[in-house]
């Protein structure tokens, strides 16, 4: 396939990029104020309204646009530079693109209106303007236009290369496409028949219950959604970054459908401290939530090893030699480190969280916000970072001169998300709630956490550094010269690169039947049982009072 | 690469559902069979209704005796709720008058102060923290030899009527006034408890108005020695009637010679 020369996404890719983080910056600027409101400092323009405004916007800005759109602009580019063709339905992606800027407009307008300080998990009986909800319904529908494009991107690859293995990244991507549509089947629900009719006023009661069951659904593989990119960058990135080879091809496929199987059926552990499930089925997903370190602990060996091997071949020696032998100046290895290090401390607090008898100290507390922050904005963002710096030199054409500025950034950003978080660990086991716009710090029983809320707010400041420092990384190379042209794209070869792989590892149907399986068991019931027992519905307690 | 035949493709399709599936029952078993069985004998559930339960589908609450879970050790059946606080308020007190003259006045003194440093006085304190007590002693929630079988033949509507009549101001002398014990460290400890052991501030409950949960007793002027046996008894657990442990947490982390000093300052100096 030497023979395929032109990127025809680069336009599509940018473009879907770009929102993503510009989104990201404006949302990082929103996050420092939630620090310093939530600090014992006095915070301008503080007050509770604003504050669920603020964290309204930032986490619907962050969960739902920056990684929607860096997954669809990533995936479009993985689509066409690993399979080598051209993108089928061009003019589907920028159809897209469009709906996805028409839903984040008229989100961003319901949350600026102040009636839809709803928090990005909306909380009913909670309820926004309905626009709120249309707008977040579109870009889900943008979405799946792009889950389509990446099943048809493949399954036409495959038609014209009978018996081959499809590539890797391309294999995950579309693992993360049908997952993401799995996924959105539950919020999907409770938007169309429970919320929005609510919103509308064409009902005033809403089953709390039963949106909570739905919502959770969603909840956890959303957050397997957002991950599944970087984990694309560690396996078939980071080790030809590093110079080396990926140690197994086929343990990178293995993970990708652990995490399609075991991402889904787990979502009730958000609901551990939940009345409206019995005890059975939050210890059935509890299990199940068990077999998703199977994955992660695959991944923690295969990444390692390929990066291992490069290491040697640079002359590494001895048992740990090889970590040091490792080009580390190459911004794609140095994210894949800092990442791997923020994921060993949030897994451990994932552990603590997914565990239903623990769960009850941490759940309502500063330590499930440190957790989410420290994996998603810290292992999944960073490797945003680390393939926006990989790919953009391909989609501008341009190369960057240095990359000091690149890894100053990384460094600043894996720092910042250490420092914010481990004061958010601590003050969640001392029991600081979420979800609180304010303290009384007067109160000499939460004085205390006056200094640990401080040093937070200094991580987020180092955040938001390094955000910036991001945007003008990205915005340089826009503005440099052309003469240092990048070599094409290329990923990691295994080291024993596939010519064949059995048809299970090539392909999906047979995983969905077992996630339709697994969701019938984990999911069915509860469902069915909620609908049956006609629980009392809760009044709409609708925002900014309309 | 090996060629894979047909015949090996569906052989890794059944190895793999195999694992799914059996994974899946492993957890489901797990869930709904082994962890409701293995704990319905300490609930004294039958294993059918664990099962049930399991699933979200009994609602059968698990049996109790006294009031209580069966399997679990009782700490108190008295609830504060409004109806309970309506009763104290509307109770006989002209009967209770009499159950005090007949039952309680031999230890507890005529007029609520007793002359017996083991036993306590009962004049200042709250219809509340005098119910709580005797019913609790009747749910055997506090065990005592005299009092166990004092509040035996009591009834419910006697209890209330003997609270109500004790803490309403009928003319008793109460306590009387007294001076403050002058120990400085004793006092930081009422005062301010010790951030340091975690203990809070003796006043954060038992001052006046200091909000402290509904039952809790009025300490000051009360008898030394029986101060400093309840002291003891919640730093060893032999008493153990409060609502979510907090007095056995306090009593735990004092030093014996605290517990003595902190029983001197609250009877305090006449």
């Amino acid at each position: 396939m030497e023979g395929w020369p032109v990127l025809t996404v680069r336009r599509l890719t940018l473009a879907h990029l770009w929102v993503a983080f510009a989104t990201f910056g404006l949302a990082v600027i929103l996050g420092v104020w939630q620090m310093w409101a939530r600090s014992p400092l006095p915070a301008p323009w503080h007050s509770p309204a604003n504050y669920y405004l603020s964290v309204t916007a930032h986490g619907v800005s962050m969960a739902y646009v920056l990684t929607t759109f860096f997954i669809m602009g990533f995936g479009y580019f993985v689509a066409e530079t690993s399979l080598q063709r051209a993108l089928p339905g061009k003019t589907w992606a920028w159809l897209a693109f469009w709906a996805g800027i028409v839903g984040v407009a008229m989100t961003v307008a319901s949350i600026l209106s102040g009636r839809a300080s709803v928090l990005y998990t909306f909380y009913p009986p909670m309820t926004a303007t309905p626009w709120f909800y249309i707008g977040l319904v579109l870009v889900v529908g943008a979405s799946w236009i792009w889950c389509v494009l990446m099943i048809v991107a493949m399954a036409t690859w495959k038609r014209e290369n009978p018996g081959r293995p499809v590539p890797l990244a391309m294999y995950a991507t579309v693992a993360n496409a049908v997952m993401w549509l799995w996924t959105t089947v539950g919020v999907a629900a409770e938007l169309l028949f429970q919320v929005i009719p609510v919103a509308f006023g064409w009902t005033q009661l809403i089953d709390v219950g039963l949106a909570r069951t739905l919502f959770s659904w969603t909840l956890h593989p959303i957050v397997y959604f957002w991950l599944l990119p970087a984990y694309v960058a560690f396996y078939t990135l980071a080790p030809r970054a590093a110079g080396g080879r990926l140690f197994s091809d086929t343990m990178g496929r293995l993970s990708f459908i652990l995490f399609l199987l075991y991402s889904l059926p787990v979502g009730l552990h958000h609901l551990f401290m939940d009345p409206e499930h019995s005890t059975g089925f939050k210890f059935l997903q509890m299990t199940l939530t068990v077999l998703v370190t199977v994955p992660t602990l695959l991944t923690i060996f295969t990444v390692p090893a390929s990066l291992e091997i490069a290491g040697r071949l640079r002359g590494g020696k001895g048992l740990f030699g090889w970590i040091g032998a490792l080009p580390w100046e190459r911004p794609m290895v140095l994210a894949t480190g800092l990442a791997f290090f923020m994921l060993w401390f949030g897994g451990f607090g994932g552990v603590i969280n997914m565990s239903l008898a623990m769960n009850a100290m941490v759940h309502n507390t500063s330590w499930v916000t440190a957790h989410f922050h420290l994996i998603f904005g810290g292992t999944v963002v960073i490797m945003y970072f680390a393939i926006a710096y990989e790919i953009w030199p391909t989609l501008q054409g341009r190369a960057f001169a240095s990359t000091k500025l690149l890894n100053l950034q990384l460094w600043l950003w894996a720092i910042g998300m250490m420092v914010m978080t481990i004061p958010w660990h601590v003050l969640g086991l001392g029991g600081q709630w979420r979800r609180v716009a304010s303290f009384n710090y007067a109160d000499p029983r939460i004085a205390g956490w006056g200094p640990w809320v401080v040093v937070s707010l200094i991580g987020g400041l180092i955040l938001l550094a390094a955000a910036v420092l991001f945007i003008v990384n990205l915005a340089s190379l826009r503005r440099a010269t052309i003469d240092t042209a990048p070599p094409p794209f290329r990923y990691a070869v295994a080291v024993h690169p596939p010519t064949r792989v059995p048809a299970i590892l090539n392909g999906f149907w047979f995983w969905n039947l077992c996630v339709a399986a697994l969701m019938a068991a984990a999911y069915g019931f509860p469902i069915l049982h909620g609908l049956a027992m006609h629980a009392p519905g809760a009044m709409a307690h609708r925002m900014g009072g309309g | 690469m090996t060629e894979i035949s047909p015949a090996t493709g569906k052989t890794w399709f059944m190895i793999a559902g195999a694992l799914v599936v059996g994974l899946a029952l492993f957890a489901a078993v797990m869930a709904f069979v082994v962890t409701p069985l293995s704990q319905a004998g300490s609930l004294g559930l039958s294993p059918w209704v664990a099962v049930c339960r399991a699933f979200g589908l009994s609602q059968t609450p698990p049996p109790t005796r006294g009031g209580y879970l069966v399997g679990t050790t009782p700490v108190s059946a008295v609830v504060f709720d409004r109806g309970l606080i309506e009763r104290l308020a509307h109770a006989d007190r002209r009967e209770g008058a009499r159950t005090v003259a007949e039952t309680c006045a031999v230890c507890h003194g005529a007029e609520g102060v007793s002359e017996n440093p083991a036993f306590p006085s009962l004049a200042d304190q709250s219809a509340a923290a005098i119910y709580k007590q005797l019913s609790d002693y009747k749910t055997n929630a506090r065990i005592n030899p005299v009092m166990s079988a004092v509040v035996l033949p009591l009834t419910d509507a006697r209890m209330f009527n003997v609270a109500a009549y004790l803490a309403h101001d009928n003319g008793f002398a109460g306590l009387g006034p007294r001076w403050p014990v002058p120990d400085p460290e004793i006092i930081a400890l009422v005062r301010d408890g010790d951030p340091g052991r975690t203990l809070p501030a003796c006043e954060s409950c038992h001052g006046v108005n200091a909000g402290g949960p509904i039952e809790t007793p009025r300490l000051y002027g009360q008898k030394q020695a029986y101060l400093l046996a309840q002291l003891q008894a919640y730093g060893s657990g032999a008493r153990r009637n409060d609502v979510y442990g907090r007095m056995r947490s306090v009593a735990q982390k004092l030093t014996p010679n605290e517990m003595t000093r902190l029983a001197a300052y609250y009877q305090g100096l006449r």
